[in-house]
């Protein structure tokens, strides 16, 4: 047996372990933390709530744009009714002149 | 007791029927069926309130048209346009007739051409001794228009109005009517009044 081999089986030989060192070793396991999961319930928490805000967000902004088309009609309606309005007064006041002038020159 | 009753119901109907102040009501809904063309414009609380904003904030609108539009309460217009033959009666017009022939309304002008069949008339609500409102009714054979301005109303602004002025250059409604001649068709020019000839 070469001095290798001698060193080999001396290395690898059972060995009986030191007193206390299996309760040692499950008191680490136990100690160990546990292996970091994922909180599922958070991440759906998280993306709810970043889609509600998206979605208050796209509603305002439709909202928003819905009001300023009608705000624009009312007052495209407004402008169109005062000057109706004008238009008909004028004729009708141009239509007294005339007949004013009418009567003025017979 | 049974009479009480009917006479407190009646006495909450009957404001609800009648017209309210300058407003008109508008009872002319059989006139749509029979029409090619009908104009409804509503304008009142918000939606008034809504225009009136963006209005004055328009660049070149003047003082007088920011002050008449602040002013306003409501604009009721209903525009009818027939083709062909005249399609409607007096008496299909004749509830807007009848309340501006009611009390506190003045006719201001009135213009009618018999041999055309057409007319125009301007009547101002009298509050108080104060212009509360405004209604124009303009009638001929393919078309029948009222126009209610409920508020107090600036006669010169409305004309000046007519004539594109206190706002921005754009085109005006009625250049988008359908033309048609007579003598209510024509352009409104600026009229002078009669000059005297000294010589």
């Amino acid at each position: 047996m070469g001095p290798v081999e001698s060193e080999l089986r001396k290395a690898l030989a059972r060995r009986t372990p030191p007193a206390g060192f299996t309760s040692r070793l499950m008191e680490e396991v136990r100690a160990d933390p546990p292996p970091r999961r994922v909180h599922w319930r958070w991440v759906a928490a998280g993306a709810m709530a970043a889609s509600l805000s998206l979605g208050i967000f796209m509603q305002k902004q439709h909202s928003d744009q819905q009001a300023l088309i009608e705000a624009r009609q009312a007052e495209a309606e407004l402008l169109m009714s005062l000057q109706l309005a004008g238009v008909k007064i004028n004729q009708a006041r141009d239509a007294v002149w005339r007949s004013g002038n009418r009567g003025a020159e017979q | 007791m049974r009479k009480t009753w009917l006479a407190a119901l009646f006495a909450l109907c009957a404001p609800l029927a009648a017209q309210e102040g300058a407003q008109l009501r508008m009872d002319l809904d059989h006139l749509e069926e029979r029409a090619d063309e009908v104009v409804t414009i509503n304008l009142d609380g918000e939606s008034l309130e809504r225009g009136r904003k963006l209005l004055v904030l328009k660049k070149g609108v003047t003082e007088p048209v920011k002050s008449l539009v602040g002013k306003l309460k409501g604009i009721y217009l209903r525009r009818f346009w027939f083709k062909g033959k005249k399609q409607y009666s007096k008496e299909d017009v004749s509830p807007i007739h009848e309340q501006v022939a009611g009390p506190n309304w003045v006719p201001l002008i009135e213009v009618k051409d018999r041999t055309k069949a057409q007319s125009v008339s301007v009547y101002s609500y009298v509050e108080n001794e104060e212009v509360t409102g405004v209604t124009v009714v303009s009638e001929d054979n393919q078309e029948f228009t009222v126009l209610n301005i409920v508020g107090p109303v600036d006669l010169g602004t409305l004309s000046d109005l007519g004539e594109g002025i206190g706002i921005p250059a754009m085109k005006l409604a009625t250049t988008e009517l359908p033309a048609k001649e007579g003598l209510l068709q024509q352009p409104a020019a600026k009229v002078s009044p009669p000059t005297i000839d000294e010589n």
